[in-house]
């Protein structure tokens, strides 16, 4: 069987994803045996106008000139991976849908806000079919390279789908909430190991949520910490407020 | 029986002797709060002789989180070979609720096949118990687990307001520290105290106690499967597992494959699972014959207060208060137990019983 | 009543191999329909497996992963024996890919199988629903080998649709035999196809029975449980009779993992098969 080519695509964010998979330094020659990289911005000048057969995506859809680029790669891609908060949910991205888009132009730019190009943040999915989704903030190495192995095998790759709670106690960490913190951990997608938590932090949800995260009893624990329902909103949205309008409209939509 | 009367300073100097020949593990403060874990000792000074109850149970030492169990090639043909890694290992500082999840484990994984890992660093590993008081929320009482007659080699009752410990070791190697350790002989006046201390420790729990006898729970159960209760408590329940994560007498695991990158070799290890988990029972892609919380929280007390009860002769069940005491939605088996009995006596009496 | 006490373990004997898989080779791959094949297999060693009907194998395919797969073939004094596989999941796909030669890793025979030795002398009701039949298949090949130990065989075989017919050369075979009756039915009507048409239950009218000294061995998808245990009752079977194999996801196959457990029980310890009387009070069963 041939080599697999792959390529990373970046969109809007700090691109922090892509070097994470730099940061896999001492497997990046492993890797580059199982897969054939032919273009990625951060790493390396060739381009390529062939069929690719893996491509990484990482950014959020955010102007319309990503829009247009992600049906251009999604039309030379066989396999489309988003990788990262911003690609699979849109990730910090999604805060400024608080304001209106004017608002947040001006508030970011000025009185020359008018002339950008911005429009509501949209993880990859949302615009063009992806076939697998890494989330994170950013991507867990170790992650993406079980995941990789799993695509050149053959196999479907599957991500946890338990909250953080899980690794956060193997770890044998104190509850962020006995800390006096709050905490996204219970309702929160694991597979990041619990680092957060595990260096003094609270979890932010950065994997998004669960596939059923129990949504009442989080309200009805946060508020016997005295969580206010503005403050939990806060706690939701930084990096999942693009997933919760997603609810929001599966839900009316079933209605 | 040999008995010796240890002062504090006499019981961390044991710990100094028994450091220099093996490896020592006891429990230790969790990040300046009133928790605890068990760590390696470096300094016996640091060792928190009087605690409550340590995150993870000790069982962490011969069922690590995470366990290679096989590593295999493909370089020449297929071969696989068993990975064990075993050291000579004390605990130090086991409560009785911990040394009863020990050989629980012990049944379950040595029945009809003899789980290897398990077995091989269950050996290799000496137990040095001590006694505790209560927390609010301990129910050793009501699963009679307040004391245990075996699973140790040495065991340590604290007296006069912890200054003092009497150690009775209870097998060789027990005697074997004792036979290092110093202190005095024990008086009528200190066995008096052992005593006094087990009613201490069932006197704090008076009012914390399931409403029927433990040996009864399996008989009880046979009429909760349909209970509202299960729906009423699972309401608040995150699945997010920590009941299992920090339970003593719980034992099931997920095989992963962890393959190089080289795609020639590989190793298969177990990590923890837990049945509260939403795909603990996942059966092919859209099929889950525990889809629903509360059916997996039925199934957690069934399986510690009835199936494994019965199976195995003993309730899978400690009653060392970790599962609620670390639960962020309060979910107490004391109180889900106690509830489900009122609601079928509840029933009962609607049936003129 | 006092608790059962510890475990001395200085007297148990630690299997050092229990979770190893044994390198075992693929000699033949015969395609069976569209989902299925059928693998001939035989450990490295030459060791003959040593199964009985019923039981179950941890298949391990190198780098992707094991799963359980039943065992479908029972020929004693044959080093090599067969697995016939539905490509459903990861490890089964996998397992499809392959070829005669290729190496991969067995743990087993696990399980308890079919009681043969408590079926002796019975009649026997044998039902197998799609992939069903795939444990049926050895207990029929035991049966057969000493025909004169049991009294009536009646098997019935259901698929959906003809192209999913398993070993379809057998099925003819036991449909000429003089001692077996047999009976093969389609669920729903296809172009070409002249016998039976409807779910396996429409078979049971027809069947006439001596109920007592009658056991049944059911194996189909759980939706097929309930309606043929249904029929079996209505025929006056007892529930002891009714003979059924589970299926769940096993991790381990050795009762350790949990992930099997269907109330009281492991399947992959106490069962596979079980007695329908052991399930009836078990809501997780089927």
């Amino acid at each position: 069987m041939a080599k697999p080519t792959a390529a990373v695509f970046s969109f809007t964010g700090c691109e922090g994803c892509s070097l994470a998979i730099l940061e896999c330094e001492k497997e990046l020659l492993d890797v580059v045996k199982l897969v054939d990289f032919v273009e990625w911005r951060e790493a390396m000048s060739e381009r390529t106008e062939a069929m690719i057969d893996l491509g990484f995506i990482d950014g959020a859809i955010s102007t319309h000139h990503d829009e247009k680029k992600i049906r251009q790669v999604r039309e030379r891609v066989r396999m489309l991976i988003s990788i990262g908060a911003c690609a699979t949910n849109a990730g910090v991205n999604a805060l400024k849908h608080r304001y209106g888009l004017r608002e947040v132009k001006e508030i970011v730019y000025g009185e020359a806000g008018a002339e950008f190009d911005t429009i509501s943040a949209r993880p990859v999915h949302a615009v063009v079919p992806v076939e697998f989704e890494i989330p994170g903030c950013p991507i867990q190495g170790e992650e993406f390279l079980r995941i990789v192995l799993d695509i050149v095998q053959g196999k479907q790759p599957r991500l946890p789908n338990y909250p953080v709670c899980v690794e956060c106690k193997r770890k044998e960490n104190v509850c962020v909430f006995e800390k006096g913190m709050i905490c996204m951990g219970p309702v929160a997608r694991a597979g990041c190991g619990a680092d957060c938590p595990s260096y003094g932090a609270w979890c932010e949800a950065c994997r998004g949520f669960v596939d059923n995260p129990n949504d009442e009893a989080h309200e009805e624990v946060l508020t016997k910490y005295g969580v206010t329902s503005e403050e939990l909103l806060q706690r939701y949205d930084i990096f999942c407020a693009y997933e919760l309008e997603e609810r929001k409209s599966r839900q009316q939509g079933q209605r | 029986m040999a008995l010796l009367v240890m002062s504090e300073d006499y019981v961390r100097a044991l710990i100094g002797k028994l450091m220099k020949e093996t490896r020592v593990v006891a429990p230790h403060v969790r990040e300046g709060r009133k928790q605890w874990q068990f760590a390696d000792v470096v300094d016996p000074g640091r060792v928190a002789l009087e605690y409550v109850s340590t995150i993870l149970p000790p069982k962490k030492y011969a069922f690590p989180t995470e366990d290679d169990l096989v590593h295999w090639r493909t370089e020449e043909g297929f071969s696989a070979e068993p990975v064990l890694s075993v050291e000579p290992l004390v605990l130090f500082g086991v409560h009785p609720c911990d040394i009863y999840g020990l050989e629980s484990l012990d049944i379950s994984l040595t029945d009809t096949y003899v789980d290897p890992n398990w077995v091989a660093r269950r050996r290799a590993m000496r137990i040095v118990g001590i006694d505790c008081l209560p927390d609010e929320w301990c129910f050793c009482s009501s699963m009679k687990t307040c004391s245990v007659s075996s699973g140790y080699d040495l065991f340590l009752t604290p007296i006069n307001n912890w200054s003092e410990y009497v150690a009775e070791a209870a097998t060789g190697a027990g005697a074997a520290m004792l036979a290092v350790a110093e202190g005095r002989e024990a008086s009528s006046h200190d066995l008096a105290q052992m005593r006094a201390w087990q009613n201490d420790k069932l006197a704090r729990q008076r009012d914390r106690r399931i409403n029927t006898e433990v040996n009864d729970l399996p008989l009880h159960f046979t009429g909760f499967a349909d209970s509202v209760v299960w729906e009423r408590w699972s309401r608040k329940c995150y699945s997010c597992g920590t009941c299992n994560t920090t339970c003593p007498t719980c034992f099931c695991f997920d095989v992963l494959d962890k393959l190089k990158l080289s795609l020639d070799e590989g190793y298969r290890s177990r990590v923890w699972d837990g049945c509260m988990l939403e795909d603990f029972a996942v059966v092919a892609p859209h099929e889950n014959f525990r889809e629903e919380r509360h059916e997996r929280l039925r199934h957690r007390f069934y399986r510690k207060y009835a199936y494994l009860y019965t199976r195995y002769g003993r309730p899978y069940c400690s009653g060392c208060g970790r599962c609620v005491r670390q639960c962020l939605a309060d979910i107490d088996p004391v109180k889900v137990i106690n509830d489900l009995l009122t609601e079928a006596r509840k029933e009962a009496a609607g049936h003129g019983l | 009543m006092a608790y059962r006490s510890g475990v001395n373990l200085q007297e148990v004997e630690p299997q050092a191999e229990l979770y190893v898989p044994e390198p075992a080779r693929i000699v033949k791959v015969e395609p069976q329909t569209a989902k299925e094949k059928l693998f001939e297999v035989e450990l490295t060693s030459g060791r003959a497996l040593g199964h009985g009907p019923g039981q179950f194998v941890q298949v391990f395919v190198p780098g992707i992963g094991e799963a359980p797969i039943s065992l479908c073939s029972y020929r004693p004094g044959c080093s090599s024996f067969q697995l016939c596989v539905r490509n459903v999941g990861t490890v089964t796909a996998a397992l499809h890919g392959l070829r005669p030669g290729a190496l991969i890793g067995l743990r087993g025979p696990l399980g308890k199988g079919f009681a043969m030795d408590e079926i002796k002398g019975h009649d026997l009701l044998i039902v197998g629903g799609g992939i069903g039949l795939v444990p049926l298949r050895g207990v029929v090949q035991a049966i057969l080998a000493e025909r004169d130990q049991y009294g009536r065989v009646i098997i019935l075989a259901g698929f959906k649709s003809p192209e999913e017919i398993l070993f379809r050369s057998e099925l003819e075979q036991w449909e000429q035999r003089e001692d077996i009756e047999f009976a093969i039915t389609i669920d729903r009507p296809h172009p070409g196809w002249g016998g039976h048409v409807g779910v396996i239950t429409t078979l049971f009218p027809e069947l006439r029975l001596d109920a007592p000294n009658t056991r049944a061995l059911v194996v189909g998808p759980p939706i097929m449980y309930r309606f043929v245990i249904t029929e079996c009752r209505l025929k006056g079977l007892a529930d002891e009779s009714i003979i059924l194999s589970l299926e769940r996801r096993m991790r381990c196959g050795v009762g350790k993992c949990g992930h099997c457990q269907i109330n009281n029980k492991y399947c992959c310890l106490d069962g596979p098969v079980f007695k329908y009387s052991e399930l009836k009070f078990m809501w997780e069963a089927i």
